[in-house]
């Protein structure tokens, strides 16, 4: 198919991302801080309000996945595809569960990253790089799916994809190096608000164009609307899996901790479920597009079919605004994941294994040049890599971050589990993990357990349940044979705020 | 003193799991409202449901003396 350039949704297209390029620049002199600190450059400072930090995990957890992987979904496997619902539906109780207190002693002890917390936590700088290394990993094919919706949107336009992800990239590094967190958080209020008229005008317009929500859903095949039984295990157990691990990734603790109190964090949890009908709205987009008649292209699959529906029914001007919306919604998100990798890197592998006496200002350094070789490494695997395995490698990144969970999660609320079994739980949890990934050739993210007669289920549960099984188990062991160890801090830590912040530990 | 919240609330917390994780409770198309199927809608609901039950937990825990911001500790 040869595609045509359109001037004036390309023209819409580049005054929207030429003004989100400003916005980043000068993010820099928002809430102004000392950018060669970390936690201003990689935390913003932890000065954000409950309302500030709404739209900027609102902005940094909606992605590239939702805008465009979850329609597709829906638009190939039908009802399967609104797992997506209850994921982000049940993963706001885990966040007000987890976070707050999380949250609260990273601000007490000047934690910037969930591995600080281990670190501390567990008296284990092994266990700490460990989780580190698992957030770093996860991370850059996620990165990558962002680059690729953002390389659907483009292709949709028909201007030369190569060459116009790379200027946007190149951009994107720059600003992200000087204004660090900041520059997504500004840009995020403008996303959201893209997003917001794009959906709106979508689930209103495109309805009216297609002969009403009655005659949509008439011209979906009758299966595709509910999920066969076979199906059940696999949609719970993604859902279930999805809401453990969201926020176990390090863009979601930098989102986070970035808050600037705790009672912002539990707000949060409450009013964030109004992102979650965005997603509803979103993911019925798969069944417009079902009804619309649309194919899905050669090079992107059901990928493409929410860029191909607004290209076919919108006018080229909205059109250009509903990529862009797309785009920078995918922009965002891979900002505040290549930030919150960096500042990984730079505190618990540079910092603890590599140059332990380097400054503050050595580490802030670190993590500005780290994060420009992550979205670069990001962007070489989706120009490398073969798209379609960019998804498969995200939901893999979810598998294994979820391992991290006893370390991170459960550490936030029990004192007493022990280094040397939570370790060996991460091992195996990890070690069957990746058994199960290559023996799928990381091809799904379901697996046919043989021993649960033959239940086809999100494959990263049953490792994390052999994990806390470990775990747990391995703590009761090593109590037994008489080793004891005494909490480094005790429950307040977790509750009230202290006067002041100790100095980060090193 | 460290003022313990009230924890037992969080039990309230359990109740979108069950309604959302049994896919046999809305496994259907019938009733639909203005063509959406229930399937769609029944998740929907729960969206504003859920963020309903966390306000409720959320008022709940809140400390009942003073503003309860944390900000200056047990001082």
């Amino acid at each position: 198919m040869i595609a045509t350039i359109k001037a004036s949704q390309l023209a819409v297209f580049a005054i929207l991302f030429g003004g989100i390029t400003v916005v980043g620049f000068a993010a820099a002199r928002w809430r102004r801080g000392n950018l060669a600190e970390l936690t201003e450059w990689g935390l913003g400072g932890r000065r954000f309000g409950t309302f500030v930090t709404w739209y900027l995990l609102g902005g940094d957890l909606y992605t590239a996945y939702t805008f465009v992987a979850v329609p597709a979904l829906v638009f190939g496997k039908g009802a399967f595809g609104l797992f997506a619902l209850p994921y982000t539906i049940i993963v706001f109780p885990v966040i007000y569960v987890v976070m707050p207190k999380l949250w609260q002693v990273s601000r007490n002890r000047g934690y910037v990253t969930a591995s600080d917390f281990v670190k501390e936590r567990f008296d284990s700088p092994l266990l700490a790089g460990l989780v580190g290394i698992t957030g770093i990993v996860a991370l850059i094919p996620y990165i990558a799916l962002q680059i690729y919706g953002i390389e659907v949107s483009i292709a949709e336009m028909g201007i030369p994809v190569d060459a116009s992800l790379t200027v946007a990239f190149v951009v994107l590094v720059i600003f992200t190096a000087v204004s660090g967190l900041r520059a997504p958080t500004l840009i995020a209020a403008i996303k959201d608000t893209l997003i917001w008229i794009t959906v709106l005008v979508a689930v209103i317009y495109l309805p009216i164009r297609l002969g009403g929500y009655g005659f949509i859903f008439h011209h979906v095949p009758a299966a595709q609307l509910t999920l066969p039984p076979k199906l059940f295990n696999g949609y719970w157990t993604y859902a279930l899996g999805s809401a453990l691990f969201l926020f176990l990734y390090p863009h979601s603790i930098t989102g986070t901790l970035s808050a600037s109190s705790k009672r912002a964090v539990e707000r949060n949890a409450a009013i964030l479920p109004f992102y979650s009908i965005l997603l509803g709205l979103i993911a019925l987009l798969g069944y417009f597009a079902l009804a619309a008649g649309i194919h899905p292209s050669k090079a992107y699959g059901a990928n493409s079919i929410v860029p191909a529906l607004f290209e076919k029914f919108f006018p080229g001007p909205f059109a250009g605004f509903a990529f862009a919306a797309i785009s920078i919604g995918a922009l965002v998100p891979a900002a505040i994941m290549s930030v919150s990798a960096a500042n990984v890197f730079s505190r618990n592998i540079w910092h603890q294994y590599i140059r332990p006496q380097g400054s503050a200002r050595e580490e802030a350094n670190v993590a500005k040049v780290v994060s420009a070789i992550i979205k670069f490494g990001a962007l070489a695997f989706i120009l490398a890599v073969t798209t379609q395995y960019v998804l498969y490698f995200q939901t893999a990144g979810g598998a294994w971050i979820l391992q991290t969970l006893p370390a991170v999660f459960l550490a936030v609320w029990f004192g007493w589990m022990d280094r040397w079994a939570t370790i060996a739980g991460w091992a195996v949890g990890i070690g069957w993990t990746t058994y199960l990934l290559v023996e799928e050739g990381f091809k799904t993210s379901t697996y046919s357990f043989g021993f649960l007669g033959h239940l086809t289920i999100f494959l990263g549960l049953p490792p994390l349940i052999a994990n806390l099984i470990v775990a747990f188990g391995g703590t009761a062991l090593l109590r037994a044979l008489g080793v004891r160890r005494q909490p480094s801090y005790g429950p307040a830590e977790f509750e009230v705020d202290r006067p002041a912040a100790v100095a980060p530990p090193s | 003193m460290v003022r313990r919240p009230n924890n037992w609330s969080l039990w309230l917390l359990l109740i979108p799991f069950v309604a959302t994780l049994v896919p046999p409770f809305y496994n259907r198309v019938n009733p639909t409202i203005g063509g959406l199927p229930f399937f769609d809608w029944y998740l929907l609901v729960w969206v504003v449901v859920t963020a309903a039950i966390l306000t409720t937990v959320y008022t709940l825990r809140r400390p009942r003396s003073g503003p309860g911001e944390n900000r200056t500790g047990q001082a």
